[in-house]
């Protein structure tokens, strides 16, 4: 039997290495999954949590404002334990909540966003070599951040469709079969607007959303154009980088958000999202040889002539990179890949 | 997929694609000038086209082209 923990009217019990359970004293109860381990989560957080959860159940409403959307959330007087929330401004919708779900979306609601910024900072710096410690550095840092995949489990359960609106670009957010996707209305003339013409000649006109990034939009944390570094981002590339390389198909393989190619050179890894290149999960650093006035253009067969946005071109160059090494001129790039190429890794670790 | 499901789909966005001269292309974008002096990498089917071919290459019909800014170690 685990351990249990009284703190104000409320009983805390972990369920999970990731998960909290906490029960009111009148029953209520509500389950919060968090993004890593919770072993670092302080007793400051926890009487937060509860001082929030009892503020929420005694008046029975809350508001909150994330970016641009305005959010309320509101028990209703007629239905016991179902909650309306309601979101409007920069994302729009409608949808009815049990109380436990009302509780965990609350806490999401005022939860700071500093420790996604923490997050996303230790995700990209922390290098692969120690994954361990990865993980410890976010307990330690994100020890509070509730976790979006859960938040988004509440949404697929409950919500149709969302309408979002971000300056210039204006999106659907479907749920189907327990998925979500993106239909762009419009994109405006920046990035989106290039990767919206693109994944439409593809006749990509529903594009994937990742239920992390899902939930971040519907909470009002995200903007439409972060689709570019998700689901819908990953999905485009590839049918580029097959049409492009085909004659490299066999060295190709897609294992999720990443392309491997393998060679005389080892193991290259591409990051479909951000563009990054491992070679032997080394980070190879490569940036824009010029400010130049085009990030870059595809001709496709039967599709035309179309503008990248800046990630889809640093994609197609690094894959280049990996698929022809011999093709690479730039000093620095050789020798990063010259250093690559000895290292050897074993496990989660490398022998140099 | 159904033969119903291929008849109810939107037909593809097909835009002409004629095959042209490679040299010929940039010009129209407007682009020969920076493929020449190397501030630009022009990939046909994936592979280098070397600036002495950029005139005798023909970008055909079912051919992929990508005009790429080239890229530093950092």
């Amino acid at each position: 039997m685990g351990a249990e923990l009284r703190v104000g009217n409320w009983t805390v019990m972990l369920d999970g290495p990731k998960t909290l359970r906490l029960v009111r004293h009148d029953g209520i109860e509500v389950i919060l999954p968090h993004k890593v381990s919770i072993r670092n989560l302080r007793i400051g957080q926890l009487m937060d949590y509860v001082a929030e959860l009892d503020e929420l159940i005694e008046k029975g409403s809350m508001t909150a404002k994330k970016g641009t959307t305005k959010f309320k959330l509101k028990r209703k007087a007629k239905k016991p334990g179902i909650w309306f929330l309601m979101a409007r401004g920069g994302v729009n919708y409608d949808i009815e909540l049990a109380t436990s779900e009302a509780l965990l979306i609350a806490l999401k609601l005022q939860e700071s966003s500093i420790e996604d910024i923490t997050l996303k900072e230790f995700e990209w710096r922390t290098p692969v070599m120690f994954r361990g410690i990865r993980e410890a550095l976010l307990g330690v840092f994100s020890a509070s951040a509730l976790s979006e995949v859960a938040i988004a489990q509440v949404f697929k359960d409950r919500l149709d469709r969302a309408y979002i609106r971000h300056g210039a670009a204006r999106a659907e957010l479907l749920v189907e079969d327990k998925h979500f996707y993106i239909v762009l209305e419009g994109a405006g003339k920046g990035e989106l607007g290039l990767f919206k013409k693109l994944a439409d000649a593809l006749r990509l006109d529903k594009l994937p959303v990742s239920d992390s990034l899902a939930a971040r939009l519907l909470l009002g944390s995200a903007r439409v154009p972060d689709i570019l570094e998700d689901k819908a981002g990953v999905l485009v590339r590839k049918r580029i980088l097959k049409e492009l390389f085909k004659e490299h198909k066999g060295e190709m393989k897609f294992e999720g958000k990443h392309l491997v190619v393998g060679n005389k050179y080892g193991t290259w890894r591409i990051n479909l999202k951000t563009g990054e290149l491992r070679l032997n999960e080394y980070l190879l650093c490569i940036m824009p040889a010029y400010p130049f006035k085009f990030r870059g253009y595809i001709r496709l067969p039967g599709l035309g002539t179309f503008k990248l946005d800046s990630r889809t071109a640093r994609v197609l160059a690094v894959a280049h990179i990996a698929l022809r090494p011999d093709e690479v001129k730039d000093k620095s790039i050789k020798e990063q890949i010259r250093t690559a190429r000895k290292r050897l890794v074993i496990g989660d670790f490398f022998i140099i | 997929m159904s033969k119903l499901t291929t008849l109810l789909l939107p037909p593809p966005r097909r835009a002409e694609v004629r095959e042209i001269r490679l040299m010929e292309l940039l010009k129209e974008m407007g682009l020969a000038t920076d493929a020449l002096s190397g501030r630009l990498v022009v990939l046909l089917n994936g592979r280098t086209v070397a600036k002495k071919k950029l005139g005798k290459v023909v970008v055909g019909e079912k051919d992929t082209l990508a005009l790429l800014r080239p890229v530093v170690g950092g």
